[in-house]
C-alpha cells in the first residue's frame, strides 16, 4: 500500500511517496496531473517490483514530455538501485540527495547517510567513515562504490 | 567415461572449485588445459559435464570452431546442458555465448572460497543430472528446513513477499538483503502466474493482463512456491505446470542491461521484462529446469553475506535444463 502526500512550496510541489511500488500503484491517482516544477522525496521507497519501475517511468515519461521539471531527492537505496540499473529511469530529471548505505563494523548494524549528489561528485567515490548511531563504532560505505554511485558518471 | 567431470583450464581456482564440483556431484574430475585435448577426450569418451574456462570472444569462437569440425555443434554427444562455461566477466558482457548452440549454463568465476561455491555448484549439478528429482530440497545442505505454499490465488502474492521478507529478517538477513530476496520471489511468482500459462499453441494467455488482476491458481494454472535457507544460501523455488518456458527469451530477459540502452516501456504487454535481469544481477543465482508441457521449476539462491557489498558481489551462476 502506497501513501502519497503532497506539498506545495513556492513553484514546487514536493511529492512524498511512502510505502513499497507494485503493480498497484496508480499514480495518475496517487498523484494527479503532473505540475510545472516536481520535487519526489524518495526516502521511504523501501523496494520497487518490475512493474512498479514500468508504472513509474511510464507517469514521470510523460510528465516531462508534458514540460515538468524533475527532481528526485532523498532517494533510497532501492530507488538508487533502479536509477543504476536503468538508465531512464529518472526521466530527464534531476537526482538532488540520495540515501548511502553503510555496514558497522562492530555491531553489524546498517546504517544510511544522506548526501547531496554535487557533495558526492566532490568526494570521488572516497565516502567518509561515519560513528555508527547505536553503538559508536566504524560505519563504512557497504556497497560497491562504481556500482553505487555509477549514476553520478553518467 | 559418462561420469566424467570434464575440466578445461589451467587456473587454479578453476581447479578448486571443479574439485569440489565433483566431489559433492559424483562426478570424476578430469583436466585438460587445451582445448583440442577437450574436444578429443569429449569425442572419444562422452562427458556429464564440461567445465571451459572462457577468457575472450576468439577463445570461444576457437572452441565453437573444434566442436564443429570434430563433433558438431547439434551432436548427441555435447548436449549443451552439460557444457559449464566459466566466464570472469558478467553475462551481459558476454552476450555471444548466448547466441551459441553451445550454451547451456554460465558461471561467474568470482568463487570467493572455491570450496563453499564448489558445494553450492554441486549440489545444482547434482539436480540438474537427476532430472526426476525435483524440489528446492536439493539445492541445499541436507537438513535444510523448507517451507512449501501453494497459492491459491494471484493476490496471494504480496502475502508472500511479506512472509519472505519476515522470514528472512528471522534468519538474521541484513534489511537491504531480504528486500532484494523478496523482489526476486516477488518477481518470480508473477512470472508464474501471467507470463507461463499458454494455450494449446503455445499462446500467452495472460501476458497482457495487468498484474494486480485477481486469478484463481487451481489445476493447471496452480503455482507452487519453496523457501529454504541451509545456514549458507537461502532459495526460492516457484513452479509452474506449463512448461511453456521459452530458453531464448529467458536468456534475453536475465541478460539485458538497461544501464546504457533506455528501457521502453511497452504498451502492448502488461509485464515489464526487466525483473529476471535485476535479479541476477544484485547477485542472485538462476537454476531454470523445463520439461515441456509438464512444469518449469526456477530456482533462485542467494548466500547469505556478512555485509550488502558482499552479498552484490557474490559467486553466481545460471544454469539451464530444458527437456522438450
Amino acid at each position: 500500500m502506497v501513501n502519497v502526500t503532497k506539498e506545495q512550496k513556492g513553484n514546487v510541489l514536493f511529492v512524498r511517496i511512502v510505502g513499497s511500488i507494485e503493480e498497484s500503484v496508480n499514480f495518475d491517482q496517487l498523484i494527479g496531473t503532473p505540475t510545472a516544477e516536481m520535487n519526489i522525496v524518495c526516502k521511504e521507497i523501501p523496494r520497487i517490483n518490475s512493474v512498479g519501475v514500468k508504472t513509474w517511468i511510464k507517469y514521470f515519461q510523460q510528465a516531462q514530455q508534458k514540460g515538468s521539471q524533475l527532481t528526485f531527492s532523498e532517494c533510497s537505496t532501492a530507488i538508487v538501485e533502479q536509477i543504476n540499473l536503468i538508465s531512464n529511469f529518472t526521466c530527464g530529471g534531476v537526482v538532488e540527495s540520495i540515501f548511502v548505505p553503510f555496514s558497522c563494523t562492530t555491531c553489524k548494524s546498517e546504517l544510511a547517510g544522506l548526501f547531496k549528489t554535487e557533495d558526492l561528485k566532490k568526494l570521488q567515490l572516497k565516502i567518509p567513515e561515519l560513528k555508527c548511531t547505536k553503538c559508536g563504532g566504524k560505519a563504512v560505505f557497504d556497497d560497491i562504490p562504481e556500482e553505487y554511485f555509477g549514476f553520478l558518471a553518467r | 567415461m559418462i561420469n566424467t567431470l570434464l575440466l578445461v583450464s589451467d587456473n587454479l581456482e578453476d581447479h578448486a572449485f571443479a574439485t569440489e564440483v565433483a566431489k559433492v556431484s559424483g562426478l570424476a574430475l578430469k583436466a585438460v588445459s587445451k582445448p583440442l585435448e577437450a574436444v578429443e577426450f569429449v569425442a572419444a569418451h562422452g562427458v556429464c559435464a564440461i567445465f571451459y574456462e572462457i577468457a575472450s570472444e576468439s577463445a570461444f569462437r576457437e572452441f565453437e570452431d573444434l566442436v564443429q569440425e570434430k563433433i558438431g555443434l547439434f551432436s548427441d554427444h555435447l548436449d549443451p546442458n552439460n557444457v559449464h562455461f566459466l566466464c570472469t566477466e558478467n553475462l551481459d558482457r558476454c552476450l555471444y555465448l548466448l547466441q551459441s548452440p553451445l550454451f547451456g549454463n554460465f558461471v561467474l568465476r568470482n568463487y570467493g572460497d572455491p570450496k563453499v561455491s564448489g558445494a553450492i555448484y554441486g549440489r545444482t549439478l547434482r539436480t540438474q543430472k537427476n532430472t526426476g528429482k525435483q524440489g528446492l530440497g536439493s539445492f541445499l545442505k541436507p537438513g535444510a528446513h523448507l517451507q512449501i505454499v501453494h497459492l491459491a490465488s494471484s493476490l496471494q502474492k504480496l502475502e508472500a513477499v511479506e512472509a519472505t521478507k519476515k522470514y528472512l529478517q528471522a534468519a538474521k538477513f541484513q534489511t537491504r538483503t531480504s528486500l532484494v530476496i523478496a523482489n526476486a520471489v516477488d518477481e518470480l511468482i508473477m512470472n508464474a502466474i501471467f507470463d507461463a500459462p499458454v494455450d494449446d499453441e503455445g499462446k500467452m494467455i495472460y501476458n497482457s493482463l495487468p498484474r494486480s488482476a485477481e486469478l484463481a491458481l487451481a489445476g493447471r494454472a496452480a503455482v507452487e512456491m519453496q523457501l529454504g535457507f541451509d545456514g549458507i544460501c537461502v532459495g526460492i523455488s516457484v513452479t509452474d505446470q506449463y512448461g511453456s518456458l521459452d530458453k531464448a527469451r529467458m536468456l534475453k530477459l536475465v541478460s539485458k542491461s538497461y544501464a546504457a540502452d533506455d528501457y521502453k516501456v511497452r504498451l502492448t504487454t502488461a509485464s515489464a521484462g526487466i525483473g529476471l535481469a535485476t535479479v541476477f544481477r544484485l547477485g542472485g543465482s538462476f537454476v531454470i529446469r523445463s520439461q515441456a508441457k509438464k512444469k518449469t521449476e526456477v530456482t533462485v539462491l542467494f548466500q547469505k553475506t556478512a555485509n550488502y557489498r558482499d552479498f552484490k558481489d557474490q559467486f553466481r551462476f545460471l544454469v539451464t535444463q530444458i527437456d522438450s
